[in-house]
C-alpha cells in the first residue's frame, strides 16, 4: 500500500507540473513544426518537398558557382612575389563578431533609384460643375436641374509625380522602400503660375513579409483597376497608413491581413459630412489574391467600427461594427486583351470607394448612428490593336441604399460611368491617351442629371 | 435634368463628332502604325518540334505581357517590381525547360540529325540559354528589374542564334 507522505507529495507535485509544461509546450511546438497527428504529411507530398528543396538548392549552388566563376580574375605575376622586407606587416585585427544585416556585398548594399512621370491632362465638360474640381469624376458633383456650364477646357499637370525608393537583400528578406509624391495637395491659383502643392501619395517599408506606412488599402485590387483616364464613378481604393502581413502560402496564392488606420464619416440630418475623429479600433482588412497564367483574382474583406463621440451630438456616444466584401479581377483573354472587373457590397465600404462619395452611415438627432449598404460594380476590357494602340470600354455602377428617414432626398442614390478610351503608346514608357466618359447621377429625390466628357491625357515616365 | 439634356443634344451635334473623328482618324493611324519596337527582340526561326513551338509561343506570351505591363499607369513602383518579378520569373521558366530539352542531346540528334562537328554547337548554345535564364531568375529573385530587358535581349539573342544555324538545316 501507497502512502502519501510530505515528500512524496512534493515528488508527485513536481512531476505533475512538467508533465504539464511539457504539454504546453508540445502543444506550441506541434503545430509549428507541422508534426501535428491530423497534419502528418503523405510520403508522397514529403518526397515532393524533398524534389523541391533539392532543385531550389541545386539552383542556388549553380548560381553561386558561375557568380564565383566570374568573379576569378587571374592573378597577375605580381602579386605573388615576395612582399618588400621594408614595410613591417600590419597587425591583423581581430573581427568583432558583429552579425551583418545585409547579404549584398558591401559596394551593392542599398540600391537608390529615383523616377516619376511628367503628365498633362486637358479636359473639357458637357456641362461642367463649377463647384467640383473639372478632373476628377465623382457621383455628387454630376450637374443636376439647371446647374453646368457647357464646353469650360482646363488644362493640368498636378498627376506628375516623383518618386524615390532603396531596396537591399536582408536575412529577413528584400527590404525596400518607397517614398512617392503628386502635385494634387492644394490646387494653386489658375491664373497664374498654377503652383500647385505636393503631396505624399505613397510612403512605406516592405520587409520580408511585412509592410509599413502608407500605401493601397488592402481592401482594393490594383491589378484589377478600370482601364479609365480619370477614376471612374465606381472603384474601390484608398491610400492610408497601415500595418500588414503578407503570407504566401505558395508561388501564386497570398494572403494578406491588415490593420489600417479607422476614419468615421457619416452623413447628418442635414445631409453634411460628419468625421467624427473619435475611433478606437483599427479597421481591418484580408485579402487572398491568386495568380494564374497572367490572370489574376483577389477577394478582400473590411471589418471596422464605426464610432461617434459626445462632440457630435451633445454628450451622445454611439458605435455600430460592420463589414464589406470585394471581389475583383484581371483575366486575360485572346492575346494581350484582357477583361478587368470589380464587384464590392457593404455596410462600412464608405470611404473605401470612389473618394468617399458615400459615407460609412448616418447620424440622427439623438446621436444614434445607422449603417447604411453601398454596392459597387465595374467591368473594363482593354482591347490591343496593335503593338503600339489600344481600345478600353469601361462600364462602371454604384448605389447607396439611403435611409430617407434620416439623410435628406438631396442624398446620391446612384451613379454610372461609361468610358472608351483610345491609347497610342509610340514609346515604351510613354502613353497618349483620349476618352469619351457619360456619366449619369440619380438624387433620392429622383433628380438625375448626367455628363459627358472628353478627357486627354499625355504620360511619360522616366 | 432638362437642361442636361439640352446640352446633350447640343454635344452630339456638334463637338461629338468632331470627338468622334479624332477618335476615328487616331483608330486609322493606329491600324497603320508600323514603328519599330526597340524594347524587346522578336524570337525567330522558331523549331519544328511541337513541344519546342508550343513553348516558344509560351515565351512570346510571357515577353508581351512583360512589356504590356510596362504601360499600366495606376502601379506604384515596388507593385510593379513585384509585377515584373513574376514575369521576368514566368520568362525565365519557360527557357530553362526548354534549355533543359535542347541538353537532351541524344533526343535533340535524333530531332535535328546532328552530326558530331554541329553537336558540341548545339549543346553550347542549349547550355548558353540555360545559364542566361537563371540568371535572369535571380534577379527577378532580388527584383532587380532595370536588368531584365538586357537579359531578356540576351535570351532572345540566344535563340536566334540557334535557331538560324539549326533550324535551316531541316
Amino acid at each position: 500500500m501507497l502512502r502519501i507522505t510530505t515528500a512524496s507529495w512534493m515528488v508527485i507535485h513536481s512531476l505533475l507540473q512538467s508533465f504539464s509544461l511539457a504539454t504546453v509546450a508540445l502543444l506550441l511546438i506541434l503545430p509549428a513544426t507541422g508534426s501535428w497527428a491530423g497534419e502528418e504529411m503523405s510520403s508522397g507530398e514529403e518526397a515532393r518537398q524533398l524534389r523541391e528543396l533539392m532543385y531550389q538548392l541545386k539552383h542556388r549552388v549553380e548560381v553561386l558557382e558561375r557568380q564565383q566563376s566570374k568573379q576569378q580574375v587571374p592573378i597577375p605575376e605580381t602579386s605573388v612575389s615576395a612582399p618588400s622586407p621594408q614595410i613591417a606587416p600590419k597587425k591583423r585585427k581581430t573581427p568583432l563578431p558583429i552579425d551583418q544585416a545585409l547579404l549584398e556585398p558591401p559596394s551593392d548594399k542599398i540600391n537608390f533609384s529615383f523616377g516619376g512621370q511628367i503628365t498633362v491632362e486637358t479636359v473639357s465638360n458637357w456641362p461642367g460643375n463649377q463647384a467640383a474640381s473639372e478632373f476628377d469624376l465623382r457621383p455628387a458633383s454630376v450637374p443636376t436641374g439647371s446647374g453646368g456650364e457647357n464646353g469650360q477646357f482646363a488644362f493640368s499637370a498636378r498627376e506628375t509625380r516623383l518618386w524615390f525608393k532603396t531596396s537591399a537583400m536582408t536575412k529577413l528578406g528584400l527590404f525596400k522602400t518607397l517614398l512617392e509624391m503628386d502635385f494634387k495637395g492644394s490646387a494653386g491659383e489658375e491664373r497664374v503660375n498654377n503652383s500647385h502643392n505636393p503631396r505624399m501619395r505613397n510612403g512605406y517599408a516592405q520587409l520580408g513579409s511585412f509592410t509599413i506606412g502608407q500605401t493601397e488599402s488592402t481592401f482594393a485590387n490594383l491589378l484589377a483597376w478600370p482601364d479609365t483616364i480619370p477614376d471612374a464613378i465606381a472603384y474601390i481604393s484608398n491610400r492610408q497608413a497601415m500595418i500588414r502581413w503578407t503570407q504566401k502560402l505558395d508561388e501564386d496564392f497570398s494572403l494578406q491581413i491588415a490593420l489600417e488606420n479607422p476614419e468615421t464619416t457619416l452623413t447628418n440630418a442635414s445631409g453634411t459630412r460628419i468625421t467624427p475623429a473619435d475611433d478606437r479600433f483599427p479597421d481591418l482588412a484580408v485579402k487572398a489574391l491568386w495568380y494564374t497564367n497572367g490572370s489574376s483574382l483577389a477577394l478582400s474583406g473590411l471589418l471596422r467600427e464605426i464610432r461617434s463621440d459626445g462632440a457630435v451630438v451633445g454628450g451622445a456616444e454611439d458605435s455600430e461594427v460592420g463589414g464589406a466584401l470585394h471581389f475583383s479581377g484581371r483575366l486575360n483573354t485572346t492575346g494581350s486583351d484582357n477583361v478587368r472587373f470589380g464587384l464590392a457590397g457593404g455596410n462600412t465600404l464608405g470611404r473605401y470607394a470612389s473618394l468617399n462619395s458615400f459615407n460609412d452611415g448616418s447620424i440622427d438627432a439623438n446621436g444614434q448612428i445607422e449603417l447604411h449598404m453601398l454596392y459597387l460594380g465595374y467591368l473594363s476590357y482593354q482591347h490591343w490593336l496593335n503593338g503600339h494602340w489600344r481600345l478600353a470600354a469601361t462600364a462602371t455602377h454604384i448605389q447607396a441604399d439611403n435611409d430617407l428617414s434620416r439623410v435628406p432626398d438631396t442624398t446620391v442614390e446612384h451613379a454610372q460611368s461609361y468610358h472608351l478610351r483610345l491609347s497610342w503608346l509610340p514609346l515604351l514608357r510613354t502613353i497618349f491617351s483620349l476618352e469619351y466618359a457619360h456619366v449619369h447621377s440619380k438624387l433620392e429625390s429622383g433628380l438625375e442629371g448626367q455628363q459627358n466628357r472628353l478627357h486627354f491625357s499625355a504620360l511619360y515616365k522616366f | 435634368m432638362l437642361n442636361g439634356i439640352t446640352h446633350k443634344k447640343h454635344f452630339m451635334s456638334a463637338r461629338l463628332k468632331f470627338g468622334l473623328s479624332i477618335l476615328l482618324l487616331s483608330l486609322t493611324f493606329g491600324c497603320a502604325h508600323k514603328a519599330d519596337d526597340v524594347a524587346l527582340p522578336q524570337l525567330e526561326w522558331t523549331g519544328r518540334s511541337a513541344m519546342h513551338e508550343v513553348r516558344s509561343a509560351a515565351l512570346r506570351e510571357k515577353m508581351q505581357s512583360l512589356r504590356v505591363l510596362m504601360f499600366e499607369d495606376v502601379y506604384d513602383e515596388l507593385q510593379f517590381d513585384e509585377e515584373r518579378a513574376r514575369q521576368a520569373r514566368a520568362i525565365a521558366e519557360t527557357a530553362i525547360a526548354m534549355a533543359a530539352v535542347a541538353l537532351d542531346i541524344s533526343t535533340a540528334q535524333q530531332e535535328l540529325n546532328l552530326n558530331a562537328d554541329h553537336a558540341p554547337v548545339f549543346l553550347n548554345y542549349a547550355q548558353s540559354l540555360k545559364n542566361q535564364a537563371m540568371d535572369l531568375q535571380e534577379a527577378a529573385r532580388l527584383e532587380k528589374s532595370d536588368v531584365y530587358p538586357s537579359m531578356i535581349r540576351d535570351i532572345v539573342k540566344t535563340c536566334n542564334g540557334c535557331h538560324s544555324k539549326f533550324r535551316r538545316m531541316q
